[in-house]
């Protein structure tokens, strides 16, 4: 019995009782989320499942086939689920019915129901308890159908002449059922180069809940995650049982009892997803993908030990650890992730693997052939040696004088051990650390070595804040003006004017010039370049202020900022210059060669208060 | 006492040049010609000046080795010093012989800057020259120097020490050795000139000789082959007079290297001086007349007219010489009684003349120590090194042959006194 197999039966009890293995089991649920859940546990648990969405469409379904369990949500579209195992009873002229199971958040409406409850042989209430449903149906598959409730018809009189289903002995590792809401690997990824479109177009109706990985995979085969958009925002489950805490969660190994936690994994994704900015949502840079992924997964990317890969960590992602470890790099340095020490390893100079052999060398040539070897002092005329010097079979005789060593602390001692080099005969007390690269064959000397610190990552606020409000949010919009991000400069400017504006009333306007374009440009021409593009733009913003403007504006002080710019205008009515800001800053940027996307926010000196 | 001393005077004065002469036998025959005389020779042959450029490929591979114990603090800035060298050694290999202190651990780091090429770190004290034996068995050099960890060197003193030996008869040159703290105390001043005098211009003169009986444990060369061959150092101690007497004795050729210069630090303290040169003195000592004894004997095997010349030397001039002083004192009392003061301030100022025309030869002939502000302490050296080493020596001497006191000298570990020759 496989480890899985006995774990499903100790959740269960009387699980591994033969006779309940292989029920036929009707689902009739609008959810898609509790159906996936309902039929990857039946599923599973090696009952045969099969899914509607409707009443009617139940209905059709108890009619035509035979079930031994129906699992009917009492809130379905069309018919409800008390209908639908009424209109059952009515018209049904099979000798043998299923068990009826409710299930429904709303047991007093069921109770109250017009029509017959009584037709449900029980009721299970939502949030669904898997555990529960999983012993209700197997309850109903050991003791075989129910008694028929009353009725007149001459079918009643055929209770009895059994009727024995032949029910396939579905193994429980047989796979789901081809509809559903599941992306699934191998199968929708069958030709790698191209099912990528088709991918995309499932993923992107986003009605899918999860990718479900079925047959044993590695991070490469499932490199396709990270090609296709926004499929990287999905809860991985793990059939197979390969791909460990880098799944979300391993369903080779859940235990009823857990299935709960894979309805709110599930949810959870869907919920968190939903927050997501388009911007994050589609996005094609890996590094923010990283981030969307993050989010979602509402968990941190906490590194683990593992000697089958390059980077001997992995994270707990479905991605290569390598390509991780470089983007996190990237994303701490822009704020976007922040660390905590985990470990540090030694890398490869020459192909950056960290599967490495650490060995104690000789110093001279480089050889780890290295064995100790005491040495002798002899007493009498002052050799000290190896004890190989001394060694004539059995006996010990002093290569200098001759005489037999017999008596040990009288003749001589051995004051301590050296280390050999068995290549060069070089010996030692201090062997040096040397290392191997077991992937390219690299030899480095210890204090030579490259380091590299793992990290856990957390995002930032930063990175919520970009996830949340896409692109927009570093490209900082802003309304509402912080002290401490201005210029001491123009600190010391605006206090001048605000003295001013409370002794007499002159006005002034503060400009508050953000770039909504700057992530981009940041990231396509380097910072260099968006500086440069920010110094031509406020260059032409104080011609164009000086110029066309001279009549509205008394003195402009232009000031570069961090991450904003500013503009403050002296005896300047803010609401004279207002209608005229969109122009001021189309007029700026024209000759540019890039639109940095200026925005250009007017501050009164009421706003600053 | 005026009286006595001007009576003495005018005795002296009174005297002629025979009866001078039989007044002061002991100064004519222990102090002239042990000085005086040999000096001369070596101001008039010591060619001075440097021999131009050495012959690296005659020479080979040069070695130093450095054994210290407990010497945490003394070996960085050796080591510095040596890769200071106008000629760097090959190699540098240092054994700590059994410290207690961090020597090891920084052995350890000199040798990850690649200040050193090799270094061990024995765990029980096997005394120096046990330790000297381990760098030797793991030097690969053809001339192996061997230096005390708290010396410190001229730029050229390793070039200097190792010219010699492109001659392939010479087996080991012994370095000049400068007293480093000669204005620590009266002492270290009298020892900077006693080295002057007895090392930097005696052994230069033994060495025109063919004389030179110590390779100064300090700072020495060897060759390799004559190391091998006599089996490198015996257990210690005074293992460098030992060694060189070994390697005459096997017919290597030993010279000195006056412009080879290293400087050390010399005992401060009069008790500590005393210590130092009763334990040379003893093991010097038990190596010529225990040891090596049968070396002076002409019906031994071992027996060598060569070896012979140093041996007289220091048996006359050393231990008859130390024994012969009180016993003058006691003729010149017994003979001349109150005039045997005054007889000896003669004989004093004599010397010190005598002493004087040496310090001048040895300063000439040592041109690199800076000599002259030593002239003032002359006068008490002269005291100093007639009467005061000379009761030390003899009280070394009894002390050796009756109590056999070098058998039990903590500079060589128990383990070893015990079993040694």
């Amino acid at each position: 019995m496989s480890y899985r197999q006995k774990l499903l039966d100790s959740a269960v009890p009387g699980g591994s009782d033969s006779s309940v293995m292989g029920c036929r089991v009707l689902v009739a649920e609008d959810s898609s989320i509790t159906q996936d859940l309902l039929k990857m546990v039946l599923t599973q648990r090696g009952h045969q499942v099969d899914l509607v969405n409707d009443g009617e469409l139940a209905l059709n379904a108890l009619l035509h086939q035979s079930y031994d369990v129906a699992l009917l949500d009492f809130h379905l579209p069309g018919l409800d689920g008390v209908q639908v195992a009424a209109s059952y009873l009515a018209q049904s002229t099979d000798s043998l019915r299923p068990w009826f199971i409710a299930i429904t958040a709303d047991v007093e409406g069921l109770l109250a129901h017009e029509a017959n409850c009584e037709s449900f042989d029980k009721v299970v209430p939502k949030p669904v308890d898997i555990q529960l449903i999983c012993r209700v149906v197997e309850d109903a598959g050991r003791q075989g159908p129910p008694p028929v409730p009353n009725r007149t018809t001459t079918r009643d009189k055929t209770v009895g002449g059994s009727k024995k289903r032949q029910h396939g002995t579905s193994a429980p590792t047989r796979s789901l059922s081809d509809d559903g809401t599941f992306v699934r690997w191998p199968a929708d990824f069958d030709s790698k180069t191209l099912s990528g479109r088709a991918l995309q177009a499932t993923v992107q109706q986003g009605n899918i809940d999860a990718l479900l990985v079925e047959e044993p995979a590695t991070v490469n085969d499932l490199a396709l995650i990270w090609q296709t958009p926004s499929l990287h925002l999905y809860p991985v489950l793990d059939m197979a049982g390969t791909l460990g805490a880098m799944a979300d969660i391993d369903c080779s190994r859940i235990a009823a009892s857990e299935t709960g936690a894979l309805a709110d994994l599930i949810e959870g994704f869907h919920e968190r997803r939903a927050r997501l900015h388009r911007d994050a949502l589609l996005t094609d840079d890996i590094g923010e993908k990283l981030l969307g992924r993050m989010f979602v997964a509402n968990e941190p990317l906490m590194p683990a030990y593992d000697g089958l890969v390059r980077t001997m960590v992995r994270f707990n992602l479905v991605c290569d650890s390598e390509t991780v470890i470089n983007e996190t790099n990237k994303l701490v340095e822009g704020g976007f992730l922040s660390t905590s020490f985990f470990d540090r390893v030694h890398v490869c100079a020459s192909c950056g693997s960290s599967q490495l052999n650490v060995r104690e060398e000789c110093p001279s040539c480089r050889s780890s052939n290295l064995r100790e070897e005491a040495y002798l002092h002899h007493f009498e005329c002052a050799y000290q040696g190896p004890e190989s010097d001394f060694k004539r079979g059995d006996d010990l005789i002093c290569p200098k004088c001759r005489k037999e060593l017999s008596y040990f602390g009288s003749d001589y001692d051995k004051p301590g051990t050296m280390v050999i080099c068995g290549t060069c005969g070089h010996a030692t007390s201090e062997p040096v650390v040397g290392f191997v690269c077991l992937s390219c064959g690299q030899h480095t000397d210890g204090d030579a070595m490259r380091t590299r610190d793992i990290c856990s990552l957390d995002l930032t606020e930063k990175a919520i804040g970009f996830l949340e409000g896409g692109r927009a949010f570093l490209g900082f919009a802003q309304t509402s003006l912080r002290f401490a991000d201005l210029p001491l400069d123009l600190v010391v400017a605006l206090n001048d004017e605000a003295r001013r504006f409370n002794q007499d009333g002159t006005p002034f306007a503060l400009l508050d010039i953000s770039y909504q374009n700057a992530y981009e440009i940041d990231r396509e021409h380097g910072p260099r370049q968006l500086s440069r593009l920010r110094s031509l733009f406020l260059e032409n913003l104080r011609n164009v202020l000086a110029n066309d403007l001279a009549t509205m504006v008394g003195e402009a002080k232009v000031v570069k900022g961090q991450a904003y710019d500013f503009a403050l205008l002296k005896r300047t009515m803010p609401d004279v210059i207002r209608p005229q800001i969109e122009l001021v800053a189309s007029k700026a940027t024209t000759s540019l060669r890039l639109d940095p996307g200026v925005a250009i926010t007017v501050f009164a000196p009421e706003d600053l208060r | 006492m005026w009286a006595t001393i001007s009576d003495g005077v005018t005795y002296l004065q009174s005297q002629s040049a025979g009866s001078l002469l039989v007044l002061f036998w002991f100064v004519v025959i222990f102090e002239l010609p042990r000085y005086t005389l040999s000096f001369m020779t070596a101001a008039f042959f010591s060619a001075r000046g440097t021999a131009g450029e050495i012959d690296r490929a005659r020479i080979g591979r040069v070695t130093v080795m450095i054994a210290g114990h407990n010497e945490e603090d003394a070996i960085e800035r050796c080591v510095l010093g040596l890769r200071e060298q106008s000629l760097p050694p090959d190699e540098i290999i240092v054994v700590s012989d059994g410290s207690t202190d961090r020597m090891t651990r920084k052995l350890g780091k000199l040798l990850r800057k690649g200040l050193i090429q090799r270094a061990h770190g024995t765990e029980l004290r096997g005394g120096k020259s046990a330790a000297v034996n381990l760098c030797t068995r793991l030097a690969h050099g053809n001339i192996l120097i061997n230096v005390d960890c708290d010396c410190s060197f001229d730029r050229h003193a390793l070039r200097n020490i190792v010219r010699p030996f492109a001659d392939p008869a010479i087996g080991a040159v012994s370095g000049n050795i400068f007293i480093r703290n000669a204005q620590a105390s009266l002492f270290c001043s009298f020892q900077a000139i006693e080295y002057l005098i007895s090392i930097s211009l005696g052994k230069q003169v033994l060495s025109l000789l063919n004389q030179v009986s110590c390779a100064s444990g300090a700072f020495s060369a060897f060759r390799r082959e004559a190391l091998d061959q006599v089996g490198g150092l015996d257990a210690g101690g005074g293992e460098d007079l030992d060694l060189t007497l070994r390697l005459r004795r096997a017919d290597w050729k030993v010279l000195f290297a006056a412009d080879a210069v290293c400087y050390t630090d010399a005992p401060e303290t009069i008790s500590a001086l005393v210590r130092q040169r009763f334990r040379w003195e003893r093991d010097a000592v038990r190596l010529r007349y225990r040891k090596h004894g049968n070396w002076m004997n002409p019906f031994s095997k071992r027996f060598q007219l060569r070896e012979l010349v140093h041996e007289v030397d220091f048996l006359f001039f050393n231990v008859v010489g130390g024994v012969a002083l009180p016993l003058y004192c006691l003729w010149l009392f017994a003979t001349y009684g109150d005039l045997a003061p005054a007889i000896l301030v003669g004989a004093q100022v004599g010397l010190l003349v005598i002493d004087l025309l040496t310090f001048v030869l040895a300063a000439y002939a040592t041109p690199k120590a800076r000599t002259w502000p030593l002239l003032p302490y002359v006068l008490g050296y002269s005291i100093f090194n007639g009467f005061f080493m000379r009761l030390v020596r003899i009280a070394a001497y009894l002390q050796e042959w009756i109590f056999k006191a070098s058998y039990s000298d903590s500079y060589v570990p128990e383990k070893v006194q015990m079993v040694r020759e």
